[in-house]
This record gives C-alpha cells, structure tokens and sequence, in this order.
C-alpha cells in the first residue's frame, strides 16, 4: 500500500516537477503577446473612453455587488497605464524583461478587463489572464529571449534545464478544465444538444462575419452531431491529451474545432488565443522530431526551404545579439518612460472627444424622424410569423429533425410537416390544413405546442386517396393563416396498396 | 522553501479551478464574487432566437431627438461592426454613455434620455440567396421597438423596464386567467416592502408579471 502510494507521488512528482526545456513555454511567451495586441491596440485609442473617469466604465465587479472593488483614474492616467501594458506585450514578446513584463502585464490586464465587462472582460481575456499569471511563474524568459542573449553575454550561459514542469503542467491542465467547464454549460444548456442555440448563435450579427455559419443553419441535423461531436471532445480533452496517438487527435480536434468557430460563429480572439496557448503542448520529444523533420527537409534542398535557412543563416549570432543589446537592462526605465509619454502624447493630440478641434466641439446628431416615429409607437405584439422558424416537409425524422427537406412525395410515403417555433411563444394550437388544388380542404390535424416547444410534427399517410398533383399544406395558429406549403404527390395509387 | 511554495502555488491554484468546474456544475455560488468569472467557464450562456439592438437618444427641450449612443466621435467596435454600447445585454451603463456624451458635446438642454431596445427574428438575418433556399414566402423584416429605460436630462432612473423578450415571455405566461388570478390571490400585502432595505440582497420579485406590484420596483438593492 506504502509502496503504491509512493510510486503515485512520485509519478506525481515527475508530473510537475521533472526539469525541462521551457520550449513551449517560450512559444507561448512568444505569441500570445501577439495576439493580445489585437485586442490591445484597438482599444488604445478609445482607452479615455472604455477605461477612465472621462469615459464610461463598466466595471465587472459592479454586476456582482462590489462597486468600487477597483480605482478608475482620469483619462491621461488610464492612457500612460494602459500604454505601459501595451510596451509590456512587446517586451514579452521579445523576452526582456521578461519576469518582470509579465507581472506588470498581468496586472494591468486584469486591471483593465475589470473595468470594462461589455467589450474587454470575456473568457477568452480571462484565459489570458491565467496564461500571464502562469507564464510570470515559469521560466519561458530563458529562451528566445533577449534575456538569454543578455546573460550568455554576461558570461552566464542560460540553464535551459533549470526550469521545472508545473507551469506548463499547470496551463495544460487549465486548458483541460476549461474545455469541461464549457462542455458542463452545454449540458445545463438543453437548447445546445438540440441544436437551436447553436443555429440561432450561427445566425447572430454580433461577432465578426461568419458566412459559414449562415449557410450550416440551414442544416440543423448537421448542427446537432457537431454539438455532440463537441461534447464529447470537450469532456475527453483533460484526460486524453497527454500521451499516446490520442494526443494527437484530441489536439487535432482542438485545431479545427476553433478553426471552425472563426468560419461559423465569427469568432476571431478566442481561437486565435486557444492556438497560442496549444504551443504549450510542445515537449522536448515534439521539438526533436521538428528538428529531425526540417533537417530532412533541408538535405532535400527544396527552394523554399533553403530560402528559410538562408534567412536563419543571416540573422546575427547570439553574441552578436547580446552586443548590440549592451545595456538594454540600463535602458529599460528610459525607453519606458519614452514610450508612455509618447502614448500619452499622442493619445493628446489625437483628441478622442474633438474638444480641441478647429471647428469647435462635436454638436449631437439628430434622429431620422421617420425612424424616431417607429421607435416611439405603441410595441406591437409578436406576429404570429415570428413564432415560427420555418416549416419543412419531408420523411425521416433524426434526432426530432427533419433529416430530407423535400416537396415531391410518394403514395405509401408518410409526409412530415415540422414547424420549427421559436420562443417566447405562447401554447399554441398549430393546425394544418391539406388543400387540394382547387383549394379545396382534404384533410386537417392539429398539435398543440407548449410553450418551451422548438418544434410540432405534423404526420400525414400519403395514401391513394390522395391523387397525384400538386397540394398545399396550410398552417393556421389559433385560426390565423401563419405560413403554406406547396407539395406535390406523384404515384398510381397501387404502390399504396401493395404498402 | 521555493519548492514548498510552488507546491501550495499548485495546489491552491488547481483547486480553484476544480472548485470553479464544481460551483458551475451544481450551480452554487456561481455569481458570489467578481474572481467566479475567472474560474466558471459558461461561454455558451444562451443565444436567443431575437436580434437585439439599442438605441440611446436623448430628447431635447426643443421636442427634438439626438443619438447619444455611440457619440457623435469616430466610435470603438469590439467584434465587428457595431458600436460598444450594444454588447451590454443587461444595460448597466447607458445612463453613463449618454451622459458622457452630454458632456463632450454642445447641445441643447436635455428633457429626458430614453433607451429604446430594437428586437428582429434572426431569420431574417439570412441572406437573400439562402432565404431563398429555405423559405418559400417573401422576406418580411420586421422590427419591434421597446421602451428599456429613461432617465431625466440629469441622467437619474426615472423607469427600468425588463427587456422585450423576458416581457413577452411573461405575456405569454400571463395568457392563463387561471394562473393569474391563483398568482394574485397569494401576493402578500406589505406597505413597506422588505427588499427594500437598503442591504438587501439584489431581488428580483418572481411573481411581478402577476400585475403591478404592490409597493416594490421590480428590482431592489
């Protein structure tokens, strides 16, 4: 029993403990920066505005009964801050400074997402904030960084091996735990297994554009499996992405799925972050093979590959590096300074707010009349066609959705008429009337749909007392014509009787 | 000793993310303080099947009506398009930006600031082509238009309505003369509402689509 549990601490142990080449770490360091700057810089012209006491804040903690849990400063404080933290990215880009960069980087990130929940503070921003938080705890400052070439210079070679495991485990980990947390809220969420919430998201103006996604909507079955597909991904990530081909394939997923999320959902940041933080995943092994690969690559002299190495081959040396970097750590308070007073400078004669224009301060634009006049009348109630998605017909259901939207019918075939509703709605009594060309009534059903309901099926035997010819289903709520159908029932009506 | 501190570093650190997971899975203390948002991992929290934009005006003393939201200033757009002030869902800061507005602008004496909320069905945010693919009738836009909030001119609350589709939900429920009239005859009868303390935790009276409160605002602090 001793024995069993020494063998798991030791494991454990090795887990977080084995010293290693901070490797991912590093490309994590490198490119997360690079990322974050595109979040970054855009909001730096408008960081009086989002982040100051001359702007409008919307603090976070405000939504959670902590109103003054964090200071807000004027306007050219917020700007020199938020400049400092925007020098920082570049810094940890570059790994100077790098211990140090990520503190103050990760402060003021946090600082700053705090204060502004609607357009700065999302999930993928607080994924950042742990990522800052773990990399200021690793090592990832002692390669590729102009802090090794500063201390090779300085006659201390960098010890890459010194670093020990627990942040990269620790991030890895963290990665794992937010793929179940999400999978945990689409399982609370019984709209997401269905699919609607998903197609709903697909058709969302609110994110960048996502075609894609607009044109899959139309496909609900697809979106339900993809919905499953993710789940299941999401659940199994934390425990399958350490070992064996799993690995790959779980990383793989990883890959596309977020790829997937910028072409349907329009997401841009978070997949963009989720990619910088899988560089994590890279161990020593993986570097090697990488290595061995592009050594191949290169005894094969392709052009392009040569033409990379040639550019290896002319960037200067490490000590070189380190020369021309003399007395970068004497400059840093200097170039910081520099650089925050010139973002405040700028920030000043940009002039966010047009107080100091030639032609006076901005005046206030007035409403389109004809718009004002519709924005102010009564609100009307919801329109019966607004409480239906869609109607479709067809003959297999899947998963309670239509699986093959079609028009042309079969005696012997049953018709499927699905209305897809969409809530708030009330309980409704939908009913479908089958009318012949004449517009003549052939047959009526009707449902009930409750009020949660997505979706009411309407199933019709097409039989030999329908003759073949076209037909139109009518669907009423309540008595009111909402939406029609037309369809058209081919057949000799034996085929029915031999069914 | 750095050995020891790494180690309660772990072990702490990896315990609050498990707690995080746990409180979001059994839905305990999800929202108890500010650092849940940093541990709860809900990034699919509900899409409904509406459209939602606001629009922030400002009414002058002359009768007319000015945007006040975005500012009239080259405005920020997080994730696309669309200004700032539209991803705040719960409507937190209007009063803030309007009143930001007011205060980098010349303009005349406001009366009021009104917050109008714009909902369509998301369908027909399909393009034409795919419209066409799955719809066999015209495309008809519509929008409804509904009073969120107002203000006065010096930006106090005057009215905080629910938002159009909680509203309607509430109709749809309401639609029960059975439902309503049991939900009336148990609404208690306090002259003074004790969710008004003023420490009270945040409420939001369950039964308030039932009618008009008795002394109470729908949400009290």
């Amino acid at each position: 029993m001793s024995s069993t549990f020494a063998m798991a601490r030791e494991k454990l142990d090795r887990f977080f403990y084995a010293p290693e080449i901070p490797y991912g770490l590093a490309l994590v360091r490198i490119t997360l920066p690079i990322v974050m700057m595109s979040m970054i810089l855009p909001r730096w012209i408008a960081c009086r505005e989002i982040f100051s006491l001359d702007g409008a804040t919307a603090p976070l903690p405000l939504g959670y009964g902590y109103p003054f849990m964090f200071p807000e400063f004027s306007g050219t404080v917020a700007v020199a801050l938020y400049t400092l933290m925007t020098l920082t990215l570049f810094t940890i880009s570059l790994g100077y400074c790098t211990r140090l960069s990520l503190i103050v980087c990760s402060v003021l990130y946090a600082y700053f997402c705090n204060l502004d929940a609607i357009s700065t503070m999302t999930k993928y921003s607080v994924i950042t904030s742990h990522v800052l938080l773990l990399l200021a705890c690793s090592h990832c400052g002692k390669l590729w960084s102009i802090d090794a070439w500063l201390a090779k210079r300085a006659g201390h070679e960098p010890d890459y091996a010194a670093g020990p495991a627990w942040p990269r485990r620790c991030l890895q980990l963290l990665i794992g735990i937010v793929y179940f947390g999400a999978a945990i809220t689409k399982m609370n969420t019984p709209a997401f297994l269905s699919g609607d919430q998903l197609q709903f998201w697909m058709l969302t103006h609110i994110n960048f554009k996502h075609p894609l996604g607009e044109l899959l909507s139309l496909y609900p079955v697809l979106i339900k499996l993809m919905s499953y597909v993710a789940i299941v991904w999401e659940v199994t990530f934390v425990f399958l992405v350490w070992r064996g081909p799993w690995r790959s394939l779980v990383l793989a997923t990883g890959i596309l799925f977020h790829f997937m999320t910028v072409l349907t959902l329009g997401l841009m940041i978070f997949p963009m972050v989720c990619f910088s933080c899988y560089l994590c995943f890279l161990d020593e092994t993986d570097v090697a093979h990488i290595r061995e690969w592009w050594t191949t690559l290169l005894a094969k002299g392709t052009l392009w590959v040569k033409s990379i190495q040639r550019i290896f081959d002319a960037m200067p040396s490490p000590g070189a590096w380190a020369q021309r970097a003399n007395g970068a750590y004497i400059a840093c308070l200097p170039i910081t300074l520099a650089f925050v007073g010139g973002g405040v400078g700028l920030e000043h004669w940009l002039d966010r707010y047009g107080d100091r224009r030639p032609e006076g301060r901005y005046t206030l634009k007035e409403v389109d009349p004809n718009f004002l006049a519709r924005m102010l009348a009564p609100t009307a109630r919801i329109r019966d066609t607004d409480k239906f998605f869609a109607v479709d017909t067809g003959t297999i259901l899947v998963g309670d959705l239509l699986a093959d939207r079609r028009k042309v019918f079969r005696h012997g075939e049953t018709l499927i008429a699905q209305c897809n509703l969409t809530p708030p709605h009330e309980d409704m009594w939908i009913e479908c009337k089958i009318l012949d060309e004449g517009h003549r009534l052939v047959n009526r059903v009707g449902n009930i749909a409750l009020r949660e309901q997505f979706r009411s099926n309407f199933m019709y035997p097409i039989t030999a007392a329908m003759e073949p010819g076209e037909y139109t289903l009518s669907f009423e709520n309540g008595g009111r014509e909402v939406l029609q159908r037309r369809i058209t029932i081919v057949g000799d009506g034996r085929t029915a009787n031999a069914n | 000793m750095k050995r020891w501190l790494s180690g309660t570093f772990i072990a702490v650190y990896l315990s609050a993310l498990v707690w995080g997971v746990g409180a979001h899975a059994m839905k305990f203390g999800v929202n108890s303080h500010p650092v849940m948002y940093y541990l709860v991992w809900d990034m699919f929290c509900g899409w409904s099947p509406y459209e939602t934009r606001f629009h922030v005006m400002g009414e002058g003393v002359s009768g007319k009506y000015y945007e006040l939201g975005p500012g009239p200033w080259p405005h920020f757009s997080p994730y696309g398009d669309l200004p700032r002030h539209q991803y705040d869902a719960y409507g937190s800061t209007f009063r803030k930006m309007a009143m930001n507005t007011l205060r980098h602008t010349e303009h005349e004496e406001m009366r009021r600031i009104l917050v109008v909320q714009e909902c369509w069905h998301k369908k027909y945010n399909l393009p034409d082509h795919l419209w066409a693919m799955r719809f066999e009738e015209p495309k008809d836009p519509y929008s409804y238009f509904w009073p969120f909030a107002t203000y006065t001119g010096e930006g106090e609350m005057l009215t905080q309505n629910v938002d159009f589709l909680n509203n309607a939900t509430a109709m749809s429920i309401t639609d029960n003369p059975r439902l309503l009239s049991d939900a009336r005859r148990g609404r208690p009868f306090f002259a003074i509402n004790p969710t008004l303390r003023e420490d009270a935790p945040m409420l939001q009276d369950p039964t308030a689509w039932a009618g008009p409160s008795l002394s109470a605002k729908p949400y009290a602090n």
